[in-house]
């Protein structure tokens, strides 16, 4: 009866008091995990993390020289473009005008050689129609005096009657 | 039903070594295990396979690494803190694990709504915060905390004894008793709420209150497991905190 009634009156244990067996595994597992996290299971992943890391940024280093290097060369490219393009404006300015300096050249030579040719023709015509009017003033003279001769009934002189006839011709 | 005894919460019969005093293995030994062997087993699968590309288990890991490294390090300490990375992450797993123990089947009772769990972790964060101090800033680092600087001499007499208070002897008191109640108190509103669904469940045909009951325990459980994860979190970044203040006093 006293053990009961020695029981009945006791305090219930205080929850806020730790008991000693619930510290001393606290102690040995929360201290095994520490130790297993620090030399054990956390070197590889922070590793593995830190290597990833690094080579997203060197891959991201490399894309940004990347970049930076293709602008590089399309300023280049076009800076070269623009030189191109002057040069070939210089070119054909160059071009331009040697071809107008030899299309005058040449229109001077065919000018030239159209006026030889044109005087050479003018002469031809010339000489043509002297030898077409000395023709005919023979011819001429040859009828008139026949003609003549026929109408008065004898033969005529030719070489006599060239003056009149020469006279003529040039009254016409 | 009735209530149980407030002893049920706090008495735990070993299974093993039965008869010692101090190796006596009941229950929250066991989730101080689980505290221990779960994070294990997860970071050694996580350390098979390709470390390029992560997946299962190393993602999980690394989501948890990482989840430490943001919100805990670079927030309370800054980037000179990862080298306090496997105390930080064995702090939050433990923790974790010790109160997600509430809403397990076959468990129902988190390992940290015993005191010995938040009190051994506190003195170990205690003699580790102090010990960073005195490393980092020499023993000056102990009158920088009791004799802050910027204080009008006379001042001293109240600043002083505030100060030794405040962070040699109820720092740590707060660290654990802030686990410690939390858990507790979580733990005991479950049991609240279990006795009082089963008793509305054999009592009658009240189905209106049947029916806000057992929703009630299904809220409150998940909110436990909130509580859980964001005690958990507290009590680690607490001690992320003391270690940046321990090394940075000036900050």
């Amino acid at each position: 009866m006293l053990v009961l009634a020695a029981e009945s009156t006791e305090d219930p244990p205080n929850p806020v008091i730790p008991e000693v067996n619930e510290i001393v595994w606290a102690v040995i597992f929360f201290v095994a995990l520490w130790l297993l996290m620090r030399y054990v299971l956390l070197p590889p992943i922070t590793r593995a993390m830190e290597t990833r890391a690094n080579t997203i940024q060197g891959d991201r280093d490399a894309a940004d020289a990347a970049t930076a290097s293709l602008g590089s060369t399309r300023r280049d490219y076009e800076a070269s473009l623009v030189d191109a393009r002057n040069e070939a404006n210089e070119i054909i300015a160059a071009a331009r005008t040697a071809a107008d300096q030899r299309r005058a050249a040449l229109q001077a030579e065919a000018d030239a050689e159209i006026a030889v040719l044109r005087r050479n023709a003018q002469d031809e015509i010339e000489q043509a129609r002297a030898a077409a009017l000395s023709g005919m003033r023979g011819d001429v003279a040859t009828l008139a005096v026949g003609a003549a001769g026929a109408v008065l009934g004898r033969n005529l002189d030719a070489g006599a009657q060239q003056s009149v006839i020469d006279q003529a011709l040039a009254a016409e | 039903m009735e209530f149980p005894p407030i002893e049920n919460v706090i008495e735990w019969p070993a299974f093993l070594f039965e008869d010692s005093e101090y190796f006596a293995f009941s229950k929250i030994g066991f989730i101080y295990f689980l505290g221990m062997a779960l994070p294990t087993i997860l970071f050694l699968l996580a350390n098979r396979g390709d470390a390029l590309v992560p997946r299962g288990f190393r993602t999980a890991a690394e989501g948890i690494v990482e989840f430490i490294d943001s919100q805990i390090i670079q927030a309370a300490i800054g980037p000179d803190g990862r080298r306090y990375m496997p105390l930080l992450t064995s702090l939050f797993l433990f923790i974790f694990i010790g109160n997600i123990t509430e809403v397990v089947p076959f468990f129902q009772m988190p390992g940290n709504a015993r005191m010995a769990g938040p009190l051994v972790l506190a003195l170990i964060v205690y003699v580790m915060w102090i010990s960073v101090g005195i490393k980092h800033n020499g023993l000056g680092y102990i009158k920088d905390v009791l004799v802050p600087p910027g204080v009008p001499k006379p001042l001293y007499l109240l600043v002083t004894p505030i100060e030794f208070l405040s962070n040699f002897l109820i720092r740590p008191f707060s660290h654990a008793v802030r686990l410690f109640a939390n858990m507790l108190a979580g733990h005991i509103l479950l049991v609240t709420f279990t006795v009082l669904c089963i008793s509305v469940f054999s009592a009658s045909a009240l189905i209106l209150v049947q029916l806000g009951t057992f929703p009630g325990l299904l809220a409150f459980t998940a909110f436990e497991v909130g509580v859980s994860l964001i005690q958990a979190f507290v009590f680690t970044i607490l001690t992320a905190v003391y270690i940046g203040m321990a090394l940075h006093p000036a900050h």
